[in-house]
């Protein structure tokens, strides 16, 4: 039952990102059902909105012919073709909001969808991407380009996080600068890092006739690593940092922690041995946001660098015309839902479960175990 | 407390207060004017054989250089700072004016506690921008925002309502469900469970008795709020998405290379601006994100010495 519940929050979600994303076929500046069709002297205007089905003579003296709604475009295209034609194009409008156009094109797109077209999307090489071609064969590229990233740099986040936690935590002095430069890396957003970044490479690129780092990705097979890798690594790490020194904070302060530390073990072998053990459970809790906090990362590290992954493509200029956002942004949901999918799985699978057993025991337990496994240590 | 903490907790009231001030007053204090009329087209100077025109570099004038209409880079922070800051602080004030009390009475009576929380999960189980970016771009589009609208456009006044609501929306939530667990807490304290005995209505009990006694943690959450909101602005400006109307100018001499830039400085518009000319005029981005990185930081250090004044962790 539970998990019908979440299956259903998730799909409820996919939906409203689906909907939000396509917010922009409520605006509407071109009629979805009239075209203007110019024909040459010796052509009938009648007689060519004859040889097209589903199409009207609307206004003969002003050429305007209507077509089934919301298939303006396709039928202009239908009208070029004919011969005696002209020019056929789609009638201005003065701008207006049509929840009809709205409904009729997510109901158009749903259709493409059923029918296994996802679309149209712009590729090419060299940043300049000419070539129309079907987005279902480009997706799979770019969640390769996106997922080859993130995954590293989530990583690097976890490693770097509890490494740096551990290491403030055994040696004090060291603990402070590190603390102070994690204060300084919490107020700085992950645009700044990759700008950063990109004007160091920039600058030390004048010294050289080496290509440092890419700043940019120039084809399909060159696409940049360094720059999404930092920025995508540098909130995570600071946030797994923060949480884990808290986390080991608390519970140098247990009274296991005392009697280990009275007992004659270094604060290195307590912190080693007992606390990460215990400090499990808050790496595990600070996981989802930090994840949270990559993709976001990964979306403007992929805009700043023009990379064709998940992220750069949602704002890729070409796209406004494109159908595409909905379905990247579906498609970047689902990869953090699997994320979390998988943190909640190897929680499961590695921490210890006391959420059936009665409170007091578990407190009585979480007392004596470690004061066991002391014990055990320091008799060795 | 020692003279080294006490001399860092008025260094962060000393930089809030600054912050503040220059907020308020900061189009007072600007060395260039922003007007029609103090824009530059030519400069009588050369650089090699070419007359020099804006954008220009940081010189001894212009300390951080020029935009593309000649506008003091330092002038444009300076007066944008209270559209940008403002703007954050009234996205949180408005999360916690709804978010709070929503959370403190669900968690107090225990009603609608599950209703909440799946608000709660479905809007911060993905991220922000995942939610709100697709909204606001197929608005920013629809509205033809792109198309560099005057800044009392109603297409802007639109824009800044629905843009307003949405950040508002995506982080209620989260708020809620969080003040809800520690309404939750209190309400099994003795104090309460006698309030309660002797029939103080819920309204009561949650402003009279739960209220005060979280009054430092609602403090530290609306910082740390504040600075977050103030992160997801930073990434919809980078992704293009800004607040603001402005004017459309010319990139290059022909007009084929248009872009909308921001005639009161806002900060959002500059920085989505400034990176999409990152690598031929750097000094506008970073000019910009020096002074959000910098305003971020006294946040943050006001945050932490607040915290540790009002909540000591021994380490």
């Amino acid at each position: 039952m539970k998990i019908l519940k979440w299956a259903g929050l998730g799909l409820f979600l996919f939906v409203a990102i689906f909907l939000l994303s396509n917010v922009s076929k409520a605006f509407i500046r071109l009629s979805p059902e009239l075209l203007t069709v110019r024909v040459m002297s010796q052509t009938n205007l009648k007689a060519v909105v004859e040889q097209v089905p589903g199409a009207v003579l609307e206004n003969e003296k002003e050429s305007l012919v209507r077509v089934p709604y919301g298939k303006a475009e396709s039928y202009t295209f239908m009208f070029a073709k004919i011969q005696g034609v002209a020019r056929a194009a789609r009638v201005p409008i003065s701008p207006q909001f049509s929840m009809k156009h709205y409904f009729f094109s997510v109901q158009d797109q749903l259709k493409a969808f059923a029918s296994g077209d996802l679309g149209q999307a712009m590729t090419g090489a060299n940043n300049n991407f000419t070539r129309q071609v079907s987005f279902s064969g480009v997706l799979k590229q770019m969640v390769i380009n996106s997922i080859s990233v993130l995954i590293p740099s989530l990583a690097a986040a976890v490693i770097l996080g509890l490494l740096f936690a551990v290491i403030a935590s055994i040696y004090r002095s060291m603990g402070k600068v590190l603390d102070a430069i994690h204060f300084f890396l919490v107020g700085i957003p992950d645009f700044i890092v990759v700008i950063v970044v990109i004007l160091l490479a920039i600058f030390f690129s004048r010294f050289t006739t080496e290509r440092l780092i890419l700043i940019v990705q120039l084809n399909p097979k060159e696409v940049p690593f360094l720059i999404p890798f930092l920025t995508i690594t540098l909130v995570p790490s600071v946030m797994m940092y923060g949480t884990l020194r808290n986390a080991i904070a608390r519970e140098m302060s247990e009274g296991y922690i005392v009697t280990a530390m009275a007992k004659g073990l270094s604060r290195s072998r307590v912190i080693v041995r007992h606390v990460l053990r215990n400090v499990m459970a808050d790496l595990f809790a600070v996981l989802p946001p930090a994840t949270k906090s990559a993709i976001a990362s990964l979306v403007v590290a992929e805009a700043m660098c023009n990379i064709t992954g998940l992220g750069g493509f949602i704002v890729h200029p070409l796209n406004t015309s494109i159908s595409t956002v909905p379905l990247i942004c579906v498609t970047l949901a689902i990869l953090t839902l699997l994320l979390h999918g998988l943190y909640f799985v190897l929680g499961k699978m590695l921490l210890v479960n006391t959420k059936e057993t009665d409170r007091a025991q578990v407190k009585e337990r979480t007392k004596q175990l470690p004061t066991a496994a002391v014990r055990k240590d320091a008799n060795a | 407390m020692s003279q080294k903490k006490n001399w860092k907790y008025v260094l962060a009231w000393t930089l809030i207060a600054l912050l503040v001030a220059i907020t308020l007053f900061g189009s007072y204090i600007m060395p260039h004017q922003l007007g029609a009329e103090h824009k530059i087209v030519f400069l009588n100077a050369y650089e090699g054989a070419k007359k020099l025109s804006p954008p220009l570099k940081p010189n001894s004038t212009f300390l951080l250089g020029t935009d593309h209409r000649g506008y003091d880079m330092i002038s444009l922070i300076l007066n944008g700072m209270k559209y940008t800051l403002g703007l954050g602080l009234l996205i949180t004030a408005c999360r916690f004016f709804i978010g709070l009390p929503l959370g403190l009475l669900a968690g107090a009576s225990g009603r609608g506690r599950d209703l909440l929380k799946t608000m709660q999960w479905l809007t911060t189980s993905v991220p922000a921008l995942l939610l709100i970016f697709p909204l606001l771009y197929g608005l920013f589009f629809g509205l033809a925002l792109d198309t560099g609208l005057p800044a009392d456009h109603p297409n802007i006044k639109l824009f800044s309502i629905i843009f307003m609501f949405a950040a508002v929306f995506i982080g209620t939530f989260s708020i809620a469900g969080q003040f809800a667990e520690r309404a939750a807490f209190y309400s099994d304290k003795m104090f309460v469970i006698s309030s309660k005995l002797m029939g103080a209505s819920l309204w009561r009990i949650v402003f009279r008795h739960i209220l005060p006694n979280i009054r430092s943690e609602i403090s530290f959450a609306f910082l740390t709020e504040y600075v977050g909101v103030l992160f997801l602005m930073g990434q919809l400006a980078v992704l293009g998405i800004f607040v603001g109307g402005g004017e459309k100018v010319a990139l290059d001499d022909v007009g084929y290379d248009m872009i909308t830039l921001t005639t009161t400085g806002e900060w959002m518009a500059l920085i989505s601006y400034g990176a999409i000319k990152i690598r031929n005029y750097p000094w506008i981005i970073l000019s910009v994100g020096a002074a959000f990185t910098i305003s971020v930081w006294i946040v943050q250090f006001f945050l932490s010495e607040m915290k540790k004044r009002h909540m000591p962790i021994s380490r």
